[in-house]
C-alpha cells in the first residue's frame, strides 16, 4: 500500500499504471475514485478551494487506513494519493485505487477508504467564493452517525447546518 | 516549577481563532489530560474553544478529551476533517 500528499496535480491512469507493485501483478482489476473540485457549495459559487492539512498525521492516518483495508478486504494493494494547497473546480483532489483478484472486493475496499478518510485523515477544505471566504464546516462523523475518530469538545452542544 | 513541556498545534479554523500555529506550554504537573491542556490553551491565548466541535490528537493519533498527555508530547487541536 502507498499513500502521498503532494500539492502537484496527478493524473488518475497514469497514477495507476506506474503504481510499482509485485503484489498487483494478479490482479483481476483496479477500481479506482478520484474526487474532483465542485463549482458551487450549497450557498454560491466556488472560484478555488484551499485545502490544509496536518503533515505527519496525514500521512500516518492514510497509512492507518489503508491497512484497515489490507486486513478487513480480500484485495492485492492499494494506492491513496491527496493534494493539499489552492484547487480550481474540476482539479482533482483525492486518488484512491484499489487492486483485487475479484471485483467485489476492490469496489468495497475502495468505497471503505474513501468514506474512512474523510472522517479521519486531517485535512480542512476552505471554500474560496465571490462573497469571500469560508472553511467547509460539515461534520461526515456526525452525519454518519459515527463517533469513532471524532470527539466533540467539552460542552458537547453543537449545531449542523 | 515545570515539570512537562506540552507542543500544541492548531489547524484551519481553530487556527485562526487562537491567532498562532504553535505554543509550547509549560505545566507543573506531570501528567495532564488533553482537557487540561485545551484549558491552558484558553488561558494563554484568552480564546474560548471549549464550545466549538473541536477535535484533538496527540503525536499525530486522534485522541480523546480525557486522553493523557505527558511531556514533549505534540498535542493539536481542530475541527471536523473535511477532506476528500
Amino acid at each position: 500500500m502507498f499513500v502521498k500528499v503532494q500539492p502537484e496535480d496527478f493524473d488518475p491512469m497514469t497514477a495507476c499504471s506506474q503504481f510499482a507493485s509485485d503484489k498487483v501483478c494478479g490482479a483481476g482489476g483496479v477500481v479506482t475514485f478520484t474526487g474532483t473540485v465542485r463549482d458551487y457549495s450549497e450557498s454560491s459559487d466556488i472560484l478555488a478551494m484551499e485545502i490544509e492539512h496536518y503533515p505527519g498525521m496525514t500521512e500516518r492516518e492514510l497509512q492507518r487506513v489503508s491497512a484497515l483495508a489490507a486486513t478487513d478486504y480480500d484485495i492485492l494493494d492499494s494506492l491513496i494519493i491527496h493534494r493539499y494547497g489552492r484547487l480550481l473546480p474540476q482539479d482533482n483532489i483525492v486518488l484512491v485505487a484499489v487492486w483485487s483478484r475479484h471485483r467485489a472486493a476492490a469496489f468495497d475496499a475502495c468505497r471503505f477508504l474513501i468514506d474512512t478518510l474523510k472522517t479521519s485523515a486531517p485535512f480542512w477544505k476552505k471554500e474560496i467564493t465571490p462573497q469571500g471566504e469560508r472553511w467547509v464546516t460539515d461534520c461526515p462523523g456526525c452525519r454518519a452517525g459515527s463517533r469513532e475518530n471524532h470527539h466533540h469538545a467539552l460542552h458537547s452542544a453543537h449545531t449542523h447546518r | 516549577m515545570v515539570f512537562s513541556m506540552i507542543h500544541v498545534k492548531f489547524f484551519a479554523s481553530v487556527r485562526e481563532r487562537v491567532g498562532t500555529e504553535e505554543l509550547h506550554l509549560p505545566s507543573s504537573k506531570s501528567s495532564l489530560t488533553v482537557a487540561e491542556v485545551l484549558t491552558l490553551v484558553e488561558e494563554q491565548t484568552q480564546t474560548k474553544l471549549g464550545d466549538t466541535h473541536l477535535l484533538a490528537s496527540i503525536n499525530h493519533q486522534h485522541a480523546g478529551f480525557t486522553d493523557p498527555v505527558t511531556d514533549e508530547d505534540e498535542v493539536a487541536f481542530f475541527p471536523p476533517v473535511t477532506g476528500g
